[in-house]
């Protein structure tokens, strides 16, 4: 015999919740459950929510809402507890009660309603509308207040409200829903002269789907027309109809296609608890049980007045002990720590549960990485060079400093110090690497502590990495930099300032030179203004601090000079030591590299005229190559004067006619040229004006 | 005088102006100082200055006023501050010897510049009295340095008397050279130099 129909479907509401019945309410609810009937597994029903209420125990699909479904406590006789074992999860053994199969399903509980039902009594005082239990015991309990002004009634009137509305109930007829519900027509049967809509205190017509009266708030009978009630009905009976004709509802599948109970005449279902939270379950589930059966009892009248119930300890406690001795206080011992325990893990299940979801967490947020490494940051990962693999090894591992420290040295040595005068200060060097490991592996990334980080960078020297620490006296700055730069940074500034000194002097007399000297750039070129503190950190792409240490360095050895003034702080090179510089020289040389300069320009322009100039020629007459003797051609006269000759000054003639030179301007020029070509002066004129024929 | 002292090329070299930190540059950086303010007094032949660097006397007939500022380098913007003022002439009254306060005992009265040291100074003098013969004849101060027909040579012409008493008093008189004849009044009515 098959008692797969005990499961029956659920109405589920829109946020996928299950849809509680009148006077039900949720006591249990417990996360990844799976169902058994009996020895075997129900297919599809393995992972879900198991909602205790105090009418039905429900499952609620975790995969497939329509999978849900629920068993009636009053299915079920008692319940047993199956402890873990091994791999097998901790259970609940759910008997199933061996009447039920051939019991009609639904009118058990229809039947208890009708009994109770509200009576209305008026306030003497206040004049409100209360209202009262019809069973209510006026020896039991003491006399109701009034609901507006808290003045209880006189004992007789609530006597006689109760008397009256008692017997009024008696006479009415059955309420006109349950009737339809029954299939007898007695909705047409003058019940009363007013109308149904009409409310029975104060005679206001209500709406027809009012349940209460919108003005005293009575209870209307139900009023409803009476074909919208036939819709309602129909619509609820098809859908029982529909899943009660068949013994199996929810067209279960099991995993052994077939009901095997260790005794037959003794069906169960089990609940399978994976995670949890069947010792919480099964209490209630007990207490509501023996509520029901005591509930039961009661109705039918089985218990006398008075009688309490005995309250049978669902498991036995381990009781206080009354031994004496050493062995009575150990006991006493073992059970405050068994009770502290209890408190501990209780209260800190919630921490558990978050850690156990850190996985989770951390998966996800690493599926964000992708956003970040499309946003990259600036100066993050030059392309081209390889990514320093993610470092492996767990913080607790003896390994781990060590480890960290050559990622650490991999990293700064791809990304940090990638010149020989590179420097880091230990504080940037933390604030990047950090921002590397995010980069490149996503907020899940483990950062490392500043604590690790010291320690690791102070290993760098014990390891023979090539990176060392230095630490600045004055300020105690920690500074990181390639080991193969033994000597100082000394070199490195001077040589820097000279260059810009240079660059300044190249500058200046090239503006001279070139005639483009305007108010402007004269105030600009006035003097050589020295290098901040700044320009020279961008040059070296040190920090600013770093770059102080080291010019303070260099102060102190007495290359570098100090210039403080109202606009700021500048950098020299020491000149007071040496004698008149010589100046003059230097100046020599940078005047002849610039007439260098505008020669090869004026050089660059005048072949890039000829050559197209000659293409021209090329196109006019496509068999003529430029340079090359042709005896014989029609138009060879006419190419006389284009042929290429050694003598320079046919070379000017012909350069003369191909750009349209102004005779004059030529002439001069060609003066100039012809002067004294050691000269540096007047070759540069020469140069400027064959910068201007373009 | 019409060309102005040009300075040599240091004077704009910015640091210049900055008090240098390093002691050794420091250093440096005063001789360069002295050897500008030196060169300066020797080409407007100023033998005196306040302590702010502002000529006193000097022996040309020029407006001390119109010359070009010493400490001051209006092309690159920068002046000395009046800390560094100070350690230049300490520089030069105390490391070099090249000046000296008029009165030690107020220093705001300002310094002589020895451009030409006051042995020197001397030494002029005396060569000049042996050459026009007047060794052993009483002069007048103003016979010594002021006079027109006297022959008193460029050198010597309008030297501030206040350096030449120095000069007599320092040098020569201890030397035995010279002789000073005081007047009823106490003032020096003539020199004897032998």
């Amino acid at each position: 015999m098959s008692w797969l129909h005990v499961w029956k479907p659920i109405l589920i509401n829109r946020s996928s919740r299950p849809i509680l019945r009148d006077d039900e309410d949720f006591l249990c609810t417990t996360d990844n459950v799976g169902l058994y009937q009996g020895k075997s597994k129900i297919l599809g029903r393995q992972n879900g929510i198991i909602y205790l209420t105090n009418k039905r125990i429900i499952y609620f699909d975790g995969t497939d809402n329509a999978n849900s479904m629920a068993i009636e406590l009053s299915d079920i006789s008692h319940a047993e507890f199956i402890e873990q074992f091994f791999r097998s999860s901790p259970k609940v053994k759910a008997y199933l009660k061996p009447t039920i199969g051939q019991q009609k399903n639904g009118d058990s509980t229809s039947n208890d309603s009708k009994t109770v039902k509200s009576i209305a009594w008026v306030c003497k005082i206040c004049s409100y509308n209360n209202q009262i239990p019809s069973n209510f015991d006026l020896e039991e309990n003491d006399l109701p207040k009034c609901g507006s002004c808290g003045i209880r009634p006189n004992r007789t009137y609530i006597e006689k409200i109760l008397e009256e509305g008692n017997k009024n109930s008696e006479k009415d007829e059955p309420i006109p829903g349950s009737e339809s519900m029954n299939g007898t027509e007695s909705i047409l049967q003058p019940t009363a002269e007013r109308r149904d809509d009409q409310c029975p205190k104060c005679t206001f017509i209500n709406h027809p789907s009012m349940k209460y009266c919108e003005l005293c708030g009575t209870e209307l009978k139900s009023v409803m027309p009476k074909s919208l009630q036939l819709k309602i009905t129909e619509s609820l009976s098809t859908l029982s109809v529909n899943e009660n004709n068949s013994h199996n509802p929810m067209n279960l599948k099991l995993e052994n296609s077939s009901e095997v109970y260790t005794n037959s005449t003794k069906p169960y279902v089990k609940l399978s608890f994976r995670k949890g939270g069947e010792n919480e379950f099964f209490r209630i589930l007990n207490d509501t049980l023996a509520q029901m059966k005591w509930d039961s009892l009661k109705s039918r009248g089985a218990i006398n007045q008075n009688a309490t119930k005995l309250t049978q300890p669902a498991r036995k406690q381990p009781t206080a002990l009354r031994l004496g001795g050493i062995h009575g206080l150990e006991q006493l011992g073992e059970q405050q720590r068994k009770q502290n325990e209890m408190i501990l893990s209780s209260s800190l299940g919630d921490l558990e549960n978050l850690m156990f979801k850190s996985q989770d967490l951390i998966k996800l947020s690493n599926s964000f990485t992708k956003f970040i490494i499309a946003k990259r940051h600036p100066r993050a990962i030059p392309t081209g060079t390889k990514l320093v693999p993610p470092l492996d090894i767990k913080k607790t591992s003896s390994l781990y400093h060590k480890e960290l420290s050559r990622h650490i040295s991999e990293y700064s040595t791809n990304y940090e110090l990638t010149k020989v005068s590179s420097m880091i200060t230990s504080q940037d060097l933390f604030a990047n690497y950090n921002r590397y490991l995010i980069l490149t592996q996503g907020f899940g990334s483990e950062l490392v502590s500043p604590q690790d980080f010291n320690q690791a960078i102070d290993l760098f020297d014990q390891l023979r990495l090539p990176i060392k620490l230095k630490q600045y006296e004055k300020s105690g700055l920690v500074v990181l930099a390639p080991r193969s730069k033994t000597s100082t940074y000394e070199q490195n500034i001077l040589i820097c300032l000279k260059e810009q000194e240079y660059q300044f002097k190249y500058n200046k007399l090239r503006n001279e030179m070139l005639g483009m000297m305007d108010e402007f750039l004269s105030n600009e070129y006035r003097y050589f203004k020295g290098n901040t503190i700044a320009e020279i950190s961008d040059k070296f792409g040190w920090s600013y601090n770093i770059t102080l240490e080291e010019i303070e360095k260099c102060i102190d050895q007495g290359s570098i000079v100090i210039d403080q003034s109202v606009s700021g702080t500048f950098y020299y090179i020491n000149k007071f030591a040496l004698e008149e510089e010589d100046d003059r020289s230097e100046m020599d040389k940078i005047r002849k590299e610039i007439i260098e300069e505008q020669k090869s320009i004026t050089a660059d322009l005048k072949s890039q005229y000829e050559l197209s100039t000659a293409e021209d020629l090329i196109n006019l007459n496509p068999d003529y190559t430029f340079g090359i003797d042709k005896v014989g051609e029609i138009l060879e006269s006419d190419l006389e004067s284009f042929r290429e000759t050694p003598e320079p000054t046919l070379v000017n003639a012909r350069t003369r006619k191909l750009l349209n030179y102004d005779d004059a301007d030529y002439n001069s020029l060609n003066e100039v040229s012809g002067g004294s070509p050691s000269e540096p002066q007047s070759n540069s004129l020469n140069d400027l004006q064959g910068l201007r024929f373009e | 005088m019409t060309t102005e002292f040009t300075f040599p090329k240091i004077h704009s070299f910015p640091p210049l102006y900055t008090k240098q930190p390093n002691a050794t540059i420091l250093s440096n950086q005063l001789d360069s100082w002295s050897q500008i303010v030196l060169q300066y007094c020797e080409y407007y032949k100023i033998t005196s200055m306040t302590l702010h660097g502002t000529p006193k006397v000097s022996q040309l007939d020029v407006n001390l006023e119109s010359l070009p500022s010493l400490f001051q380098n209006k092309t690159i913007n920068r002046t000395v501050n009046s800390d560094l003022q100070t350690s230049i002439f300490n520089h030069l009254i105390h490391k070099l010897n090249k000046a000296e306060y008029i009165n030690p005992k107020k220093p705001d009265l300002g310094i002589y510049i020895y451009w030409r040291t006051i042995v020197e100074w001397a030494q002029l003098l005396y060569d000049f009295v042996d050459k026009s013969g007047q060794l052993g004849t009483v002069l007048t101060l103003y016979e010594l340095t002021k006079s027109e027909d006297s022959g008193v040579p460029e050198s010597l012409r309008n030297l501030d008397e206040a350096l030449l008493i120095k000069v007599l008093k320092e040098v020569l008189i201890k030397q035995g050279k010279a002789q000073l004849l005081m007047t009823e009044e106490g003032e020096i009515g003539g020199v004897k130099i032998v």
